[in-house]
């Protein structure tokens, strides 16, 4: 289970200036909140979209809940299936599978031997490592090109192998941000299957994604935030419900009108 | 730290950079094949062209006056093939002709006018190009025939007018040279020339090439977000590609070495000097010297290799990157080349300047100098350095930082002082860099001033180590009250102060002198401040000497020092440990070291106890004030024994020592704030005060 108990995160941004205000010990730079007081939970066997217009947060809300990065104010909780707490955020990051457009994969090797490298590294045995390679390997069909160079892999395959490595250590939480983005339906519908099939297994999945329709059909719970903050949390009837629209695309739309925002 | 996490991502790095062919081709085919291929063409080259200059043939032109003096040019031309292997192909011309066009026109090379007069020989004028390669060796080549038989003609004239003339000839004494040094020395004399600069670019190259990959070319690449996904710790990553970078420069030295190696084992066999130079020559003498510089290396490239990782880690991209590490490299490599400077030799000052000390020590290995103090202070330098360097690669660089680019972490520096908290208190990692930044200033412009003004560099330096923390306290808006303990002393501690420097003086005084007695080599290099002082005045030593450090040092160690540490969760007593030992170590002498460790733990003391620096300043004052009276005015302390004598009984050491302690527990005992006679009368005062 993933706890978020009321997250910020700062950062510096350059302000712009007109050319000739600019002189020397004026202040160019300011702090904002790229996300302000974010609360929220996510229980074993539920996915949670993430959904919000560009620049609303979302990457950066993703990567905290990974712990890649820290934030300034609040905290993220993770807790083993026995419900314990888990305080040191290297650990934390055992018990996640990051996904992002922004994981890329190291060319040079082959798929087999990152994962080996990763499970390595989670400090899997060599019995288990070859035993879960195997699996993934079936799992998500990369019998074909698994002992090729990823350099030489489609963006197809290469998007398998980007998940093979979040499955290597089999991680209770999954956080994706954007998985689909990019892919043919094929490849998007094998992921979307993927999910919803860990969902089952019990998983927690926590993924970000522009595309209404899926989010609509595969989310338990939709988290809505727009410039940092919240503005909308429940099941997508539940939104639905509240904004009087018969689908979530009119949802979303309706509910960044009412925050001030334009429908484009 | 898990060290199988360590080993494993180093073996991900290293299998990641000896797969990506650009590198490997950089970093071993050039040194192997193109190093060699360069090298031998070059000198098949010079060699080939060496043997056509010498074989081939000139066309002189002689302007025909008599027949006589033509056939006499003629056959004088003729014998220089024999005596210096001079090809001539001669030919005679009219006087009328164009002797420029000639020439210009490569039809001969040199023109030879012979000038009857009265004389038995005619005078020779030559005609040449020296723009013109062959011409102006034609004509230095007839030049010489011509010079040698005036010096015969010359010969033969005094012999003729001397009859003792072969007597005369002879040397009126002989001059014999003798060489002391051997042909190792000889040898190594060139290679120390050589090595130290190949040496160190070959660290660099491979370093600054494979550190921008590891580190900004993984982020641009964005593995190194994947990386960071990984339950790894900041430490365990950065230690990880440091390793990685560092074997790889390893590597590259070992490739460049075996590179050389074999061109040199090539040129040895091939050239003619070999068999002269090989005789008795014994490689096994600079077997300690080379067994020296491997270790030495290895600390170097671990010190190269952090500090490229950390500037690589600055940049944004890899294009910053390299406009950031090539004026680095600049300077890298400036420091390198001036170990073959006239004049530069390493001493204990040199020994401490990153780079420049490494080039100096391997050139002072190859010369066969093995200075035990000056080998301990390099190393030890070195080992300082790539401390400090991995240090701040490890602390001040967070992955978060690095990946998403929010700048430096616990360095207030690199921020603006507008963005900053007031009343902040500074951090380890301010440390290092105000004692990087004074250290670079005072040992770079500092050491340039002491040497140029003198005195008067003296108290630069003291500007600078009372400058950079105060300025940078400010610049942080630090708590300054805090930081630098500025609280009105109590009486009672100036008053313990007075026992406190006159015991510790006295201890002080017979430990130099045991000190002095037991390590002569040492205590040589002891004097060069007293040189310094002498050339001054009194009141301007009192100055310089008693007051300004007095300040100076005391803002910079029990200040800024202090005060940070105390603010640390770190136990008190090793707060005043480490202020101690820093500042014994900026004093750069073996000798102060020990004494000056026991003063500082005094002084750690003391601001602990009194909390005010104003106490410590004050004890400072009064000690260094008083050697510069006994520098000056020794005829002060005349019936004094203790100040007049350089060596002790054992009878007087104990006496002396006694008295020294008792001193100072007096000291104690009137101060102390828990313990001190005092101190109820303090708590009194503090209760009331509420």
């Amino acid at each position: 289970m993933i706890k978020v108990d009321n997250i910020s995160k700062k950062f510096i941004r350059n302000i712009k200036t007109d050319s000739e205000k600019k002189s020397f010990g004026k202040r160019t730079k300011e702090e904002f909140y790229a996300v302000k007081e974010v609360s929220f939970e996510a229980k074993e066997g539920e996915i949670l979209g993430i959904l919000g217009p560009n620049g609303a947060g979302k990457t950066t809300l993703l990567r905290m809940l990974a712990s890649l990065m820290t934030p300034n104010e609040g905290e993220v909780k993770i807790f083993k299936t026995d419900g314990t707490l888990i305080d040191n955020p290297v650990d934390k990051k055992k018990y996640i599978g990051y996904l992002s457009g922004n994981t890329k994969l190291y060319n040079r090797f082959s798929t087999r031997e990152m994962l080996k490298i990763l499970a390595d590294v989670y400090g899997m045995s060599r019995e288990e490592t070859e035993k879960r390679i195997a699996f993934i390997e079936e799992v998500l069909e990369m019998q074909n090109f698994i002992d090729n160079r990823i350099e030489k892999l489609s963006t197809g395959q290469t998007q398998r192998a980007n998940i093979a490595r979040c499955l290597i250590h089999s991680p209770e939480i999954y956080i994706f941000d954007e998985p689909t983005l990019g892919l043919d339906v094929i490849s998007s519908d094998a992921i979307v299957n993927f999910m919803k099939k860990e969902k089952e297994a019990g998983k927690t999945v926590l993924y970000s994604t522009h595309y209404m329709e899926e989010a609509q059909y595969l989310c338990d719970h939709i988290f809505m935030i727009y410039k940092g903050k919240r503005i909308a949390y429940g099941t997508p009837a539940e939104l639905m419900e509240a904004t009087g629209t018969d689908n979530l695309r009119d949802t979303f739309k309706a509910l960044i009108i009412k925050e001030g925002g334009s429908d484009e | 730290m898990n060290k199988r996490i360590i080993f494993t991502l180093l073996k991900k790095e290293l299998t990641d950079i000896f797969r990506d062919t650009k590198t490997i081709i950089i970093m071993v085919i050039v040194p192997l094949i193109l190093y060699p291929l360069v090298f031998l063409g070059s000198l098949l080259l010079t060699s080939s062209l060496m043997k056509e200059s010498t074989v081939k043939t000139y066309n002189v032109a002689i302007v025909s006056t008599t027949a006589e003096t033509t056939q006499n040019i003629r056959s004088l031309l003729d014998k220089a093939l024999v005596k210096h292997e001079y090809h001539f192909h001669v030919e005679e011309i009219n006087s009328s002709e164009n002797y420029e066009r000639y020439i210009r026109d490569e039809k001969y090379d040199v023109v030879i006018v012979p000038e009857t007069n009265e004389s038995e020989y005619p005078d020779i004028t030559i005609y040449s190009l020296t723009s013109s390669n062959k011409s102006s060796t034609a004509r230095s080549m007839v030049d010489i025939v011509f010079t040698d038989y005036s010096d015969e003609i010359i010969e033969e004239r005094l012999k003729e007018a001397f009859s003792d003339y072969e007597t005369l000839k002879e040397d009126p004494f002989k001059i014999e040279k003798v060489d002391y040094s051997s042909k190792e020395e000889t040898t190594g004399m060139l290679i120390g020339y050589i090595m130290p600069f190949m040496m160190i670019i070959s660290v660099l190259m491979g370093a600054f090439t494979v550190a921008i990959d590891i580190s900004v070319g993984e982020k641009e690449r964005g593995t190194l977000e994947t990386l960071i996904t990984l339950p790894i710790s900041n430490t365990q990553m950065m230690i990880s590609k440091f390793l990685a970078v560092t074997i790889f420069a390893l590597f590259s030295v070992a490739i460049n070495i075996l590179s050389f190696a074999l061109m040199g084992i090539f040129v040895f066999n091939s050239m003619a000097f070999a068999s002269t130079f090989v005789g008795d020559f014994k490689f096994t003498q600079f077997i300690p010297s080379i067994l020296i510089m491997a270790v030495l290396l290895v600390l170097f490239t671990m010190f190269v290799s952090s500090v490229c990782l950390c500037v690589d880690f600055m940049a944004k991209s890899v294009k910053e990157a390299n406009n950031l590490t090539t004026p680095l490299m600049l300077i890298l490599m400036t420091g390198a080349g001036m170990s073959v400077l006239p004049g530069v030799k390493l001493n204990f000052g040199l020994a401490l300047v990153p780079i420049l000390n490494v080039s100096l020590l391997i050139k002072e290995l190859f010369m066969l100098n093995f200075n035990l103090p000056l080998v301990i202070t390099v190393f030890a330098a070195t080992i300082i350095h790539t401390t400090v360097a991995i240090y701040i690669m490890t602390r001040v660089f967070s992955s978060e930082n690095i990946l998403f680019g929010e700048g430096l972490r616990s360095v207030r520096i690199f921020e603006k002082r507008a963005n900053m908290k007031k009343g902040q208190i500074p951090g380890v990692g301010d440390i290092i860099m105000v004692f990087a930044l004074m250290f670079l200033i005072s040992n770079f412009a500092g050491g340039f001033v002491v040497l140029k003004f003198g005195f008067i560099g003296y108290a630069f330096s003291q500007l600078i180590i009372f400058i950079v923390p105060v300025a940078y306290a400010w610049y942080m808006r630090a708590e300054m009250k805090n930081v630098f303990s500025l609280e009105i002393p109590g009486i009672k501690e100036m008053v313990g102060v007075l026992f406190f420097v006159s015991g510790s003086y006295i201890f002080n005084t017979v430990l130099v002198s045991v000190l002095y007695n037991a390590f002569p080599v040492i205590a040589r290099d002891n004097d060069m401040l007293s040189g310094v002082v002498s050339s001054a005045g009194f009141v301007p030593a009192l100055l310089v000497i008693g007051l300004m450090p007095a300040i100076a040092e005391e803002a910079a160690f029990r200040g800024f020092l202090y005060g940070t540490l105390k603010n640390k969760k770190l136990p008190i007593f090793a707060t005043m440990v480490i202020t101690a030992l820093v500042f014994a170590a900026y004093h750069m002498n073996l000798l102060q070291f020990i004494y000056v460790t026991l003063m500082g733990l005094l002084m750690s003391y003391m601001i602990y106890n009194s909390k005010s620096i104003f106490v410590t300043a004050f004890f400072h004052l009064l000690n260094n004030s008083f050697s510069v009276c006994l520098e000056y005015h020794k005829e002060w302390f005349k019936g004094i024994t203790l100040l007049n004598k350089s060596k002790f009984e054992i009878k007087e050491i104990i006496i002396y020592a006694i008295i020294g302690i008792a001193l100072v527990a007096i000291g104690f005992f009137i101060s102390d704030n828990k313990i001190g006679i005092f101190s109820k009368l303090t708590k009194k005062n503090q209760s009331q005060a509420r």
